[in-house]
């Protein structure tokens, strides 16, 4: 008479798995003695589970207390880190867009005897750049294309984490009136945040404009 | 293992920031059953809420070191594992001392008369304190709060075959005893 192929106490734990447990019920069904094995375990472990579970005595509970309670300074430490992300990511946000406006068009300020003057590009000598000679001259439009993309994108970016956030929040701490006005403090913050992005840029771009003018060539863009 | 996963991961997280009413709250949910399981390892009552209470004591003063919240039961459980063990280590009690009160001298064959439900827990009461301590620890956790063997072998720090061994060896033993018994209950 071949043997259980899995061990019954295995069997009756729920440690097998569904092809093993098959296994395991198609042997039972021709052997009478392990049926039988398996049904003693099940009364003992029925009969264990007879004894009822005994209530506590009396509560156990706490009560606030500073020994428990974290200071008042790493509270707001803790706080701080909680925040710390969110306001991380918008400082991220505006260095990103003003680095890349910056390296994009790499402005220069080279002073000599006639006075000073700014030029986008490799600082080189003053010599007078012609249509003929420019190497990939770039216009004023052009810069405000590019401008204009990389606030699209990032007010994009924006969009995305704010709903993300939102939605991230809003799962987790739905139903609850206090951490829905958390959520709201958070989006307003994050919309201050974009305001004084968009601030930011505005300037930059009106310093742009100051800089380049409407009707001069810039000399070629190198990396 | 039933564990309300978003509700005592909200609180969890609460009472890590300092909110007494969250853990409060998590205690609630959860100390009769660390109570039982400690009720059934030291088998004296006011023992056992002692030690509920240094469990939860313990429990919140390190619930900043508890790195994955999901685990949070096996966790609890194995603060109060090792503060059943520490009182055994300085009671130094044996299966023969401390019986449940009143059961002594009761049989465990109740021979051509059906068992009632007293007679029935005071039978695998008795039956539990013939088990080693780690057997009895095994068996508590297995039956009665529903670990897995890789969770009971976290609580107890000692591998799985350990467990699996204690386990059934303790089951067999019970199976023997609790024979009379269960002929009769079924």
């Amino acid at each position: 008479m071949p043997e259980c192929p899995y061990d019954l106490r295995d069997y009756l734990f729920d440690e097998l798995t569904p092809a093993q447990r098959s296994e395991v019920e198609r042997y039972l069904e021709t052997s009478t003695e392990a049926r039988e094995e398996l049904q003693q375990l099940k009364l003992t472990h029925a009969a264990l589970l007879r004894v009822p579970d005994e209530e506590t005595p009396r509560r156990i509970a706490f009560v606030s207390d500073k020994v428990f309670e974290p200071s008042p300074a790493m509270r707001y430490w803790r706080e701080f880190w909680a925040a710390a992300p969110r306001a991380a990511f918008g400082l991220a946000a505006v260095l990103l867009v003003l680095f890349g406006g910056v390296r994009l068009v790499q402005p220069t300020v080279t002073v000599d005897d006639t006075g000073w003057r700014v030029a986008f590009g490799v600082a080189s000598a003053p010599a007078a750049v012609t249509p003929e000679t420019s190497q990939g001259s770039v216009t004023s439009e052009q810069v405000r294309q590019v401008v204009l993309e990389v606030m699209a994108e990032h007010e994009e970016q924006q969009r995305t984490v704010l709903a993300e956030i939102v939605a991230a929040r809003q799962q987790r701490l739905a139903g609850s009136n206090a951490e829905v006005e958390s959520v709201k403090r958070d989006v307003r913050e994050l919309r201050q945040d974009i305001g004084d992005s968009w601030r930011l840029m505005q300037g930059s771009i009106e310093k742009l404009y100051e800089i380049v003018g409407e009707r001069s060539t810039l000399a070629s863009v190198t990396r | 293992m039933i564990f309300r996963e978003a509700e005592d991961r909200d609180l969890i997280l609460r009472a890590r920031r300092g909110d007494v009413e969250a853990y409060n709250i998590l205690v609630s949910r959860w100390e009769k059953r660390v109570y039982n399981y400690l009720l059934r390892s030291v088998r004296n009552r006011e023992d056992a809420l002692d030690l509920s209470q240094e469990t939860f004591l313990k429990a919140y003063r390190n619930l900043g070191k508890l790195d994955d919240v999901e685990r949070f039961p096996q966790w609890l459980f194995r603060i109060a594992h090792n503060e059943g063990v520490s009182m055994f280590r300085r009671n130094r009690l044996t299966t023969t001392d401390d019986l449940p009160e009143g059961s002594e001298g009761i049989p465990i064959a109740f021979a051509g008369s059906p068992i009632s439900p007293s007679d029935l827990t005071l039978a695998v009461e008795q039956a539990l304190d013939t088990l080693t301590t780690e057997q009895r620890e095994t068996v508590l956790l297995k039956v009665y709060q529903g670990f897995k063997f890789h969770e009971i072998a976290e609580i107890t720090s000692c591998p799985v075959s350990t467990v699996k061994s204690r386990l059934y060896s303790a089951f067999d033993a019970l199976k023997a005893t609790l024979a009379p018994v269960t002929r009769l209950g079924s």
